[in-house]
């Protein structure tokens, strides 16, 4: 008869040293461990060769017979085009600047989420094949041979990396981890491997123009929505225009602003400040998403999704681009867009504050200006009449969001807004902010409700340092600029900090903004009581009656 | 000496054993960082672990235990195991594997020291106050079995939370179409449209 094992034994913990090399380590699918796959048809759609059924958790992939002939083409094409990536993968020295730095790393743990490691998965086979030590030398100089348990290694892998580019802040060579990412990515694409949560959104954004493929009617009739829900709390009414002709501004936003909670407080934001300033802007039913969701897997995908943004301008006759509160879109605009699809369209001019006169040069190549520099502006020139006693409610800190922080720099704008708007504002910690900002956990495509877990792995050092601040200094609020942080913070911060609200900079301008002509408000933008309402002016002529009286 | 001061006298030996149970879960090369890296922003994983595991062995010594610090202190843990893709038996085990530490530690001294001035007597009430600290151990573990359960239903919660905040105005759009098309006016404005 057997013995039941005893509790020491059950709980048996990992040997004091790994039975096998990591190399030989294979990765584990249970469900929840990863993304769906995406469907045949879309990746078909969208033109890829390879489309198939498959299942991450089952043993055979169903990888088309040449695979390693595609994936060997595939990395020699992509080293003679990026140069970057032969650096990347020949200059590192296994220093582990990186390994730590990680929210993956932290949260889960587990060695092969060091980005030093993660790296290392595509780089053993490009040491094998592509390097004159590696195929003499083959394993003793670093290399391995391609196999289908690599290819499977990289799909778990390469999507457990969220593309935030915090490692590569702490790389002494700049190497840009992000970037490897997406060329792995766009690799596994070509053997028709996708995600569902990325694939779908590109297919909808090259076929109608935003990630639900919300149709222009049904994307009016929703921000008409938003416009009834302004009027209640403001008493104010807002036509936006929409695919107007001559307008001096287009405004793009990411397609979540206007139809997932918590975003859609944040496009009431922009609304409102428009009408107040009575800007000459239209919004596009076209150019209807700002988010480019090809940058997660492939920068001919990315190319061609950004592309719109300026044949929209160009179409409508705007001068310049106003962008909304974006987190990868604002990468691919500063980084890539006047590579991608430069120069911009003849008509197009430097951005110029028509509210202040502010040149913005920063914008000199894209003709694009961040929606928070633009609101920091105006705040700067004191154009804007607020009260920001309304949001005395609320203790607020600063997420960085990775993007506008890390690849254009945004750091200060948003901070002087918010403090613009709202009295009570508490840093986090200072390696967890600014450029270091720790990840949503979410980004780059895995901000899918199957890998919850591992999202929630993600984010801990995020919400590790907000826990800090609540229990420290009663923050109950966290901005961001980013849409994907509006949907995946607060799922985060539920779990981790319950208590604390996640909004975009724009809703707290919102509830700040004193609008011309409007109502005495005593709701915010979620039409929640205010706790610091507006006095009514009927009721203040009142008790200015009653002090005569007494008087 | 009482146990609670057994324990205490011993707490320095124990507690880093216990902790050390905990990071073992974790692949290799992944214990050394989350022992040695002492800030708690870069090591969040460490944190939580260090800063929970000496108030849930003070309350297992025994002595005055504020019961909202020690819930505090375990929800935090729990909330950090149930989403670590491991088996539940693996987020809770190394609670009950304290036992194992106290009887080769702690458990020695209980004839030692109670045969000293009461005798036999002296050494089962000893006895006793062991096998309640044990007992104390095991209240952890419900405790922690509930914190535990209630975390993994939170996670299914996000995630249906989520589906439909993702879409909260796609879905008040198509109701309004439908109340519409079946003749029912509502308010636009009216947020109990939505769902």
């Amino acid at each position: 008869m057997a013995k039941m094992p005893t509790p020491d034994e059950l709980l048996a913990a990992t040997p004091a040293f790994p039975a096998r090399n990591w190399m030989d380590t294979k990765p584990d699918f249970r469900a929840g461990t990863f993304c769906y796959p995406a469907k045949p048809e879309t990746m078909a759609g969208m033109g890829f060769a390879n489309a198939h059924a498959w299942a991450p958790d089952e043993e055979d992939w169903h990888l088309p017979e040449n695979w390693e002939q595609i994936l060997y083409d595939g990395l020699k094409k992509r080293l003679e085009k990026h140069r970057s990536l032969k650096i990347f993968l020949d200059v590192c020295v296994r220093c582990g600047a990186c390994a730590d730095k990680c929210h993956f790393f932290l949260g889960t743990n587990d060695p092969k989420n060091m980005p030093v490691l993660r790296a290392e998965l595509l780089r053993s086979v490009y040491r094998q094949d592509f390097t004159l030590a590696g195929r003499l030398l083959g394993k003793y100089a670093g290399g391995r041979k391609l196999d289908k348990a690599v290819v499977k290694e990289w799909f778990s892998y390469f999507y457990q990396c969220s593309e935030c580019r915090r490692c590569s802040l702490y790389c002494p060579y700049g190497i840009d981890t992000a970037e490897i990412t997406v060329i792995v990515r766009e690799m596994l694409l070509e053997l028709g491997l996708g995600t569902n949560w990325i694939m779908d959104p590109v297919s909808n954004c090259n076929r109608t123009g935003n990630h639900l493929g919300i149709q222009p009617h049904a994307m009016k009739e929703i921000v008409e929505f938003l416009c009834d829900d302004i009027e209640t709390i403001t008493g104010i009414r807002i036509d936006p225009p929409f695919n107007e002709k001559g307008h001096e501004i287009l405004f793009i936003t990411p397609s979540g602003d206007y139809f997932a909670d918590p975003g859609i407080y944040t496009f009431m934001g922009y609304l409102m400040l428009f009408h107040e300033l009575g800007l000459d802007y239209t919004l596009s039913t076209y150019a209807s998403e700002g988010g480019n969701f090809g940058s997660f897997v492939s920068f001919d995908i990315a190319k061609k999704l950004n592309a719109k943004m300026y044949a929209e301008a160009e179409r409508l006759g705007s001068k310049w681009i106003l962008g909304g509160e974006c987190g990868h879109m604002w990468r691919v605009v500063n980084q890539y867009m006047a590579t991608y699809n430069g120069p911009t369209p003849p008509k197009m001019e430097q951005p110029v504050s028509p509210v202040t006169g502010t040149v913005f040069t920063n914008a000199a190549a894209t003709k694009m200006v961040h929606i928070a520099e633009f609101t920091a502006d105006l705040i700067h020139h004191n154009k804007l009449n607020l009260k920001p006693e309304r949001n005395n409610h609320i203790i607020a800190t600063w997420h960085d969001s990775c993007n506008p922080a890390r690849a254009m720099g945004l750091l200060e704008e948003p901070r002087a807004v918010l403090r613009a708007v709202c009295n009570n504002f508490v840093e986090m910690p200072v390696h967890t902010i600014r450029e270091e900002t720790f990840c949503c956990g979410s980004g780059s495509g895995l901000n899918t409700e199957e890998i919850m877990d591992l999202r929630m792995r993600g984010g801990l050092p995020r919400a590790n340092a907000l826990r800090y601040v609540h229990d420290k200094h009663g923050v109950n609020w966290m901005g961001c600029v980013c849409a994907l942080d509006r949907a995946a913070l607060p799922p985060l911060v539920n779990y981790w900090v319950p208590g604390v609200t996640v909004s975009g900079l724009h809703e707290l301008v919102a509830n700040a903004l004193v609008m011309k002509g409007e109502i005495p408000r005593t709701m915010d933008m979620r039409q929640e009581d205010l706790p610091f309402p507006d006095e009514d002016p009927a009721d203040a002529e009142a008790s200015a009656d009653t002090v005569e009286e007494d008087a | 000496m009482s146990i609670t001061e057994l324990c205490h006298e011993r707490r320095a030996t124990l507690l880093p054993r216990w902790t050390e149970l905990f990071f073992a879960a974790y692949p290799l090369s992944s214990p050394g960082f989350l022992r040695t890296q002492p800030d708690p922003f870069a090591n969040p994983v460490g944190r939580i672990v260090r800063e929970a595991l000496p108030v849930l062995f003070d309350a297992v010594a025994g002595g005055d235990a504020d019961p909202d610090a020690v819930n505090r202190a375990l929800a935090d843990l729990m909330r950090l195991r149930a989403v670590q893709d491991m088996p539940p038996s693996q987020a809770i085990g190394p609670i009950f594997l304290l036992k194992t530490l106290l009887r080769e530690v702690v458990l020695p001294e209980v004839p030692r020291q109670g045969s000293g001035d009461a005798g036999h007597s002296g050494a089962a009430a000893l006895l006793d106050e062991y096998l309640a600290a044990e007992s104390r151990v095991d209240s952890l573990g419900l405790m922690a079995l509930d914190l535990y359960a209630g975390d993994r239903e939170q996670v299914f919660n996000l995630r249906v939370e989520e589906i439909k905040r993702s879409q909260s105005q796609l879905v008040r759009w198509a109701t309004l179409r439908q109340d519409r098309a079946d003749g029912i006016t509502a308010s636009p404005g009216d947020p109990s449209a939505a769902m």
